[in-house]
C-alpha cells in the first residue's frame, strides 16, 4: 500500500506541467535593478513616515515593565482578505 | 489495481474534505427598488435574463485583470433563470484537475456548464453584483438561450476562443445569450500589449491579442443588487479600485512576476505585498461614518493614496498624494 502510494506520488511529479524558461522568467521577483511599480515600502519620493508623537514627561517616568513604547502601540495588526483561503469561486 | 485504488481512495478523500468545508455566509449589500425594481427574492428584484457577475477569491483573478489592456472588475459572468420562483444560475466554467497529467498547462482545465441556486452559485466568491439585461435583450429569450445550451451539455473552452463556439467561456456563453436576445453585440477587445502577458499568453495557448472580460457587462445604469463577503458596497469597489491601481501601474516596463508567482505545476500565487495591498484597501472605509458610494472618486483617491504608502508614488515623479490632492473621477 504505501509503495503505491509513492508510486502515485513519483506519477504526479512526472507528470508537470511544462514551464518553459521563458515564461518561468516573466514570474520572476524584481531582482535589485529592476523597477518595479510594486516594490514594497515608502520609497522614491514617497511621503516620509511621519515620526509617532513623543511620549509625555509624565509618561516617560512611570517604570512599570507593561509600559510599551507608543510607536508599538500603535502598529495595526495586518489585514486579512475577507474570503476563506479555501473558498473556490469560479473564474473563466 | 492498487495504485487505482490508492488514487480513488485518495480521491474519496479530497471529496470528504471539500464536503466539511464552511464558506463565510452571503449578505446581501444592496438592492435596488423602484417601480421596475420590485423585491421579489431576499429584497432583491430577480428576474429572468439578469446577468450575475462574480469576484474570484482565487489568484487567477489576478492574472486575469492584468489580460485585457483596460482594467475591468470581476473575474466570471453568468445569467439567471427563474424557475417556479426560485432563482437559478447557469454558467460555463472550468477547474484545473487534481493531478496535472497533461504537459500544456490549459489541457489540464477541463468544465462545462452548471446550474445553481443563486446563493449557492455566490457563496464561493468573494463578492457579485447583479444587472439588468442591456437594452433591447429580451429577458426570457436571454434565460432560454442559456437553458439550451446547458440542456445540450455545452463543455467549457479552456483556450478562451471566441470565435469558435462549439465550446464556450463564461462571457462568450453570455455575450451569445444577449444577442441571440436581441441585444447588442459584444466583441472582444485588445488585450493587454505588455510583453508579459503577451508571452503569458502565448503559453497558455489563447488567442493573441483579445480578450473578453467578464466585467464588460457591467453597468451601473442596469445595477439591480449585491451580495457576498464584504460587510458593505464600498469596501467591495475599494478592492476593485485596488486592481485597478494594479493594473495602472502594470506598464509596458513591469512583467508578471512583480505581482505574481508560478510554481511547478503551473499554478500562480499572489505575492503576499500585493494580496495585503488589495486588503487593506477593503477597509479604507471602516471608520468613515459618510462612506463614498461606489463611482464616488473618494475611493480612487484612496487607494492611490494606500498604494503610494505601499509601494511609492506612481507614477515615480508625481507628487505625493493627500487628502486634498485634486483627484480624476474614474
Amino acid at each position: 500500500m504505501r509503495r503505491s502510494f509513492l508510486a502515485a506520488l513519483l506519477l504526479a511529479a512526472a507528470a508537470c506541467v511544462d514551464v518553459p524558461d521563458s515564461v518561468r522568467a516573466q514570474f520572476a521577483g524584481p531582482g535589485a535593478t529592476d523597477r518595479s511599480n510594486y516594490r514594497p515600502g515608502r520609497h522614491g519620493s514617497a511621503p516620509p513616515v511621519e515620526d509617532p508623537p513623543a511620549p509625555k514627561a509624565a509618561e516617560t517616568a512611570v517604570t512599570d515593565a507593561a509600559a510599551e513604547p507608543a510607536s508599538d502601540a500603535a502598529v495595526e495588526p495586518a489585514a486579512e482578505p475577507p474570503a476563506a483561503a479555501d473558498a473556490g469561486g469560479g473564474v473563466s | 489495481m492498487k495504485l487505482a485504488r490508492t488514487v480513488l481512495a485518495a480521491c474519496a478523500l479530497a471529496v470528504a474534505a471539500c464536503g466539511t468545508v464552511s464558506l463565510p455566509p452571503v449578505r446581501v449589500l444592496g438592492v435596488k427598488n423602484d417601480e421596475a425594481h420590485k423585491p421579489t427574492y431576499n429584497g432583491l428584484a430577480i428576474k429572468s435574463g439578469q446577468l450575475v457577475l462574480t469576484e474570484s477569491p482565487d489568484a487567477t483573478s489576478y492574472v486575469f485583470v492584468l489580460i485585457p489592456k483596460k482594467f475591468y472588475a470581476f473575474t466570471h459572468a453568468a445569467v439567471i433563470s427563474v424557475e417556479d420562483g426560485e432563482p437559478w444560475v447557469y454558467d460555463v466554467t472550468g477547474e484545473v484537475k487534481t493531478f496535472p497529467f497533461k504537459k500544456r498547462l490549459m489541457d489540464n482545465v477541463t468544465g462545462k456548464m452548471y446550474r445553481r441556486r443563486l446563493f449557492e452559485y455566490v457563496a464561493p466568491n468573494l463578492y457579485a453584483e447583479i444587472y439588468d439585461p442591456p437594452a433591447g435583450a429580451d429577458g426570457e429569450k436571454l434565460a432560454a438561450f442559456v437553458r439550451q445550451k446547458y440542456a445540450e451539455g455545452v463543455e467549457f473552452d479552456s483556450y478562451f476562443d471566441f470565435h469558435d463556439h462549439t465550446k464556450l467561456f463564461c462571457s462568450e456563453l453570455v455575450a451569445m445569450a444577449i444577442e441571440s436576445a436581441g441585444g447588442p453585440p459584444t466583441a472582444p477587445e485588445p488585450s493587454n500589449p505588455n510583453p508579459s502577458i503577451v508571452e503569458g499568453m502565448k503559453w497558455l495557448g489563447v488567442p493573441p491579442g483579445e480578450a473578453l472580460p467578464a466585467g464588460r457587462f457591467a453597468d451601473p445604469a442596469r445595477y439591480v443588487g449585491a451580495l457576498g463577503q464584504f460587510p458593505t458596497r464600498t469596501a467591495a469597489w475599494s478592492y476593485f479600485e485596488a486592481k485597478h491601481e494594479l493594473h495602472r501601474r502594470f506598464t509596458m516596463d513591469q512583467r508578471m512576476g512583480f505581482l505574481l508567482s508560478v510554481d511547478g505545476n503551473g499554478r500562480v500565487d499572489v505575492r503576499p505585498e500585493i494580496s495585503a495591498f488589495t486588503a487593506r484597501a477593503g477597509h479604507l472605509f471602516d471608520a468613515d461614518p459618510n462612506p463614498p458610494e461606489p463611482g464616488d472618486p473618494r475611493i480612487e483617491a484612496a487607494v492611490r493614496r494606500l498604494a503610494a504608502d505601499a509601494f511609492g508614488p506612481f507614477p515615480a515623479d508625481a507628487p505625493a498624494a493627500s487628502p486634498a490632492a485634486p483627484v480624476t473621477a474614474p
